[in-house]
């Protein structure tokens, strides 16, 4: 002999108005009664039906999100920003790890050299530009092509990644400069450098590929560096009061032509 | 100009000294048509200035209306296309859900409800349900192919331009595709590029055949099998006048060409009508594909 869930009891159970221990009876029962459930089928609310359905399939069907996205999120990012930059190569957790060893090793190498603080401020600079080398373009970017005929401008997108580059790499070398011997204000010294160099890689990667921009610049700077020494004989010129204004104006500079010339980055197709 | 067609005017590509494009005049409307082409003919190149990701050289390209050349009624464009490249990258250690989630990003869905309903809906239209929580690395290629067509999907565009959407696909998922282009040719511009003549014999209602970057054919499937009418005969042995032959599985030789006297002549395909008109490297074309 079999039992049936009550008229009253089913009208509840579908309103969801009803306790805990009642509803696990009724779904206990539902699955070995054809009857009961045909009857759930007939008075349920088809919207509610949908609705629940569609957040099952939210569950399991929308993965977790990775470690870059997830941190980004606990930061306050929005969830579609966060998995905009999750697909950037320059922010993925094995790219991090390598820029924190290679800090590591200047602010070991720094300790034990004369004139290791040269050396920090000179290699400081170089990682978030090899960054942006690795943030945006099709030898680096596998969906670029997708991305390009998306209504999404191709300069935003290299705009947020930039941005982030930009910040976590200042937060890992920021950390890195904790470490230095003698802790002083100069060791500072290379963040307008940096967002002069990076700013002038974009504007130049509205001309070329981000990858031909960076690694220009990179050489550019190494070589500046060494000559500012060279000739001088003080390691520390370039990082002085004149290096310092001259980056800037380079950054404003930069700038200007980044915005100028914005739209050139979406229809590159040649470039492919 | 019609809101709903794709119109050139003496449309040019240039690299270096070659004119990849050479200068096309076509107007295409609702509907699913047909791109062939031997390899190099231009068919990616035009497939890729209509979709917003090259520039043309010269000329005049307007896409619903709209002029890709001016920023703000490119983006309004690219709202309503839908592109499938022939070499569609993937970030492999995706998912196939959190890849086609991203490019609905970059396609500006920003609720994120609204945005995951619409993905399921895309992986459900090409099969993919199933799998979506795969990381792409481990699925096949016919699979990374149909998940290129999903993104492609998103946002239900009005243009879609489908660069070999069933290469690396199986007969039954081809099968399963051209269901799909012909119910999506109603009321909206599907253009495709393909090196199969059945593809576009099944579903295309209207087929261009590019040689060297210009237009060699513009018609019906029917018109384009019709070049060949009274052109092919097939015999027990090969026929050195054929501008083409090829050996059938009967084991009998099929000729495309000016057929000698008395020669039994047989119905003609679309890929002989294609075939004489895109010459011998087509044919190889074919073998290849």
């Amino acid at each position: 002999m079999t039992w049936h869930v009550q008229p009253e009891l089913l009208a509840r159970y579908i309103g969801g108005n009803i306790d805990e221990a009642q509803a696990f009876s009724v779904e206990a029962h539902l699955p070995s009664c054809a009857q009961c459930r045909g009857a759930v089928a007939e008075l349920a609310d088809g919207a509610r039906l949908t609705s629940t359905w569609e957040g099952i399939e939210e569950r399991l069907d929308v993965p977790r999100r990775g470690p870059v996205e997830a941190g980004l999120v606990a930061l306050g990012v929005p969830g579609h920003i966060a998995r905009l930059l999750g697909a950037t190569p320059a922010l993925r957790l094995s790219w991090l790890l390598a820029c924190a060893l290679v800090l590591a090793f200047a602010v070991f190498a720094a300790t034990r050299r004369e004139h290791g603080l040269y050396w920090f401020l000179v290699l400081a600079p170089l990682l978030p530009l090899a960054g942006i080398a690795l943030a945006y373009g099709p030898q680096v970017d596998a969906a670029y092509e997708v991305g390009l005929a998306a209504p999404m401008r191709s300069f935003s997108l290299l705009l947020i990644r930039a941005v982030a580059i930009l910040a976590t790499t200042t937060m890992l070398v920021a950390v890195a400069a904790l470490a230095l011997p003698g802790l002083h204000a100069s060791a500072a010294a290379w963040l307008v450098p940096s967002l002069g160099l990076t700013l002038a890689s974009l504007a130049l990667a509205t001309r070329t590929s981000a990858l031909v921009a960076c690694g220009s610049l990179a050489f550019l700077w190494v070589l500046v560096a060494g000559a500012g020494w060279r000739l001088a004989r003080e390691p520390l010129l370039v990082f002085g009061a004149g290096g310092q204004v001259v980056c800037a104006l380079v950054a404003a500079l930069a700038a200007l032509v980044l915005v100028h010339n914005a739209d050139s980055f979406e229809r590159r197709g040649d470039m492919t | 100009m019609s809101h709903t067609t794709i119109a050139m005017s003496d449309l040019r590509k240039r690299y270096g000294a070659n004119d990849v494009v050479a200068g096309l005049n076509l107007s295409i409307g609702p509907g699913v048509t047909g791109l062939l082409g031997p390899n190099g003919a231009g068919k990616t190149t035009l497939m890729r200035m209509i979709a917003t990701v090259l520039a043309p050289t010269a000329g005049s390209l307007r896409l619903l209306g709209l002029d890709p050349a001016d920023p703000e009624e490119r983006t309004e464009l690219r709202r309503r296309l839908g592109y499938m490249p022939q070499e569609p990258g993937f970030h492999r250690q995706f998912t196939a859900f959190e890849f086609v989630d991203y490019i609905a990003i970059l396609k500006e869905m920003t609720d994120t409800s609204a945005r995951h309903r619409e993905v399921r809906r895309v992986l459900e239209m090409v099969g993919l349900g199933d799998v979506a929580g795969r990381r792409i690395r481990k699925l096949s290629g016919g699979m990374r192919r149909r998940i290129a067509l999903a993104q492609a999907l998103l946002g239900d565009p009005q243009l879609l331009v489908l660069d070999e959407p069933t290469a690396a696909l199986d007969p039954e998922q081809r099968m399963r595709f051209r269901e799909m282009a012909s119910a999506l040719g109603d009321g909206r511009i599907v253009l495709l590029s393909t090196h199969q003549t059945e593809d576009v014999a099944a579903l295309c209602q209207r087929v261009v055949v590019l040689r060297e970057g210009d237009v060699a054919f513009d018609g019906t499937p029917a018109g384009l099998s019709a070049l060949a009418k009274d052109r092919v005969w097939i015999s027990d042995t090969r026929d050195a006048r054929a501008q083409l032959w090829w050996r059938t599985s009967e084991g009998r030789h099929r000729h495309v060409g000016d057929p000698p006297p008395g020669a039994p002549i047989v119905e003609p395909t679309i890929e002989d009508g294609y075939l004489l008109l895109a010459g011998p490297a087509a044919a190889f074309e074919e073998v290849a594909a």
